[in-house]
């Protein structure tokens, strides 16, 4: 007998004893199920590792074409977006301007308001007048305040049937009566512009001791019956005496901002505040049952 | 029909002027198109009828803003006729020559206003450094819109030359 078989069928029999005990469970060999374990979890979990990159780069490459699909989609949408917010921030600021105006003429009771829009601005050197959208035709006409949620803008120069030209109040060719508005001095003057910029006004004709002071606020006056008392026109900056030193005129800095009129409303109709009180008076007395002038 | 282009251009000028402010809010610059409309035909057309041409631009923006009728009239036919007599004896007919025109024309222009602006108010001050910024920006957004304006001008001059050559 050959060595090579002498050792075979040693092999042979150690493998059915080790069966034999492992069938009778009498022993499980765990030093060897460790050592197995040990060596091959780690390379397995390797394997099982590199098949599931393997998986991931599948997926990669299949989501890739998805991808660029799909970023073809949201760059529009992007754009989409974009543009529409866009719209969105000019209607926003369209119903910010709307809302003020809106507030405005919920205040001013006594006025009769029409809304109009700014159509035509720098016509000439001399920027003192502005196109509205609303003319004859709605009932506008000449001299008739135009006002915004700041104050006065101008006046009503030129009514066409369905547009009008405003001579704003900057312009030196647009006089208003004005009032200072503090209780304790109620001085007249007449308010115009200086030259047709947008900086600043000029309130003039007012006696030498007139009580007005830097920050005072200058409202119309109402004294010459074509326009409301009490539409702000603006502040007190300067307060100077004329040249030959018996007249007090003051500058003034408008409280409307004229570089950026959009909406602007003409006041058609108006009570003046005293008319107002007189009649709320009536009302009450009315109501308590008194006699009604 | 080819005579209505120009003034059909013109109203085109004149309404983009009044309503640039709504196409760019939120600035207070607007190039004076119709200047630079007038330094156009000045330069092609001479002293004599760049001054006529100056005096009806002038006149259409006096009948729109009559605060001081009649300024427009007479600043922007000396303009016409100053740079048609200019043009003549100087330049040639490129941009540059109109860019320089441009420049020229516009400080003309603001100058005069002042003038006229010293004489309404008797007295420059509160205005006067405002006044001053605005004319550096006037000046500044007229050079600018001078180059695609002198574009559009000749595109449209030499359409109208061969089409009258025809």
């Amino acid at each position: 007998m050959s060595k090579k078989s002498v050792l075979a069928v040693i092999a042979v029999a150690i493998a059915f004893l080790l069966l034999a005990l492992a069938i009778q469970g009498r022993a499980r060999l765990p030093w060897l199920d460790r050592a197995i374990v040990a060596i091959a979890a780690p390379v397995n979990e390797k394997l099982v590792a590199v098949s599931n990159n393997a998986d991931s780069i599948r997926d990669f490459f299949a989501a890739l074409t998805t991808m660029q699909e799909e970023n073809k989609k949201l760059k529009s949408e992007v754009e989409t977006l974009r543009y529409a917010n866009i719209q969105m921030a000019e209607i926003w600021a369209e119903n910010q301007r709307l809302s003020n105006l809106l507030q405005y003429k919920n205040e001013a009771k006594n006025l009769k308001l029409q809304t109009a829009k700014v159509i035509g601005k720098n016509i000439g050197d001399i920027k003192d007048t502005v196109l509205i959208n609303i003319g004859s035709n709605a009932g506008i006409r000449e001299n008739m305040a135009v006002v915004n949620a700041s104050g006065l803008v101008g006046i009503i120069d030129e009514t066409y049937p369905d547009a009008s030209r405003v001579l704003l109040i900057t312009s030196p060719r647009c006089k208003a009566g004005g009032i200072v508005m503090r209780a304790n001095s109620r001085v007249v003057g007449v308010v115009n512009g200086l030259a047709g910029g947008d900086a600043v006004l000029q309130m003039s004709n007012m006696a030498r001791d007139a009580d007005i002071v830097e920050g005072d606020i200058i409202v119309t006056s109402g004294f010459g019956g074509n326009h409301p008392s009490g539409l702000v026109i603006g502040t007190v900056s300067e307060v100077s005496l004329n040249v030959g030193g018996l007249l007090k005129h003051a500058k003034i800095v408008p409280t409307v901002d004229f570089g950026r009129l959009e909406e602007v409303m003409v006041v058609t109709d108006y009570q003046n505040p005293s008319n107002l009180i007189k009649s709320d008076k009536d009302a009450n007395k009315q109501q308590s049952g008194g006699p009604v002038k | 029909m080819s005579g209505l282009i120009w003034p059909v251009f013109l109203l085109l000028l004149l309404s983009l002027q009044t309503s640039w402010f709504a196409l760019f809010p939120g600035n207070n610059l607007t190039p004076d198109f119709l200047l630079l409309f007038v330094v156009f035909h000045a330069m092609f057309s001479g002293s004599n009828k760049g001054a006529l041409f100056g005096a009806m631009v002038g006149l259409v923006q006096d009948v729109l803003a009559p605060t001081t009728f009649g300024f427009h009239i007479v600043t922007r036919a000396l303009v016409g006729f100053f740079i048609g007599e200019t043009k003549e004896r100087v330049f040639k007919d490129n941009g540059q020559g109109y860019f320089v025109f441009v420049g020229a024309a516009s400080l003309f222009v603001k100058t005069t206003h002042f003038i006229l602006l010293v004489i309404v108010t008797t007295s420059v001050s509160g205005w006067i450094l405002d006044y001053f910024v605005g004319t550096i920006f006037y000046l500044f957004v007229n050079l600018i819109v001078s180059l695609p304006m002198w574009m559009v001008l000749q595109k449209i001059g030499t359409w109208l030359e061969k089409r009258d050559s025809y």
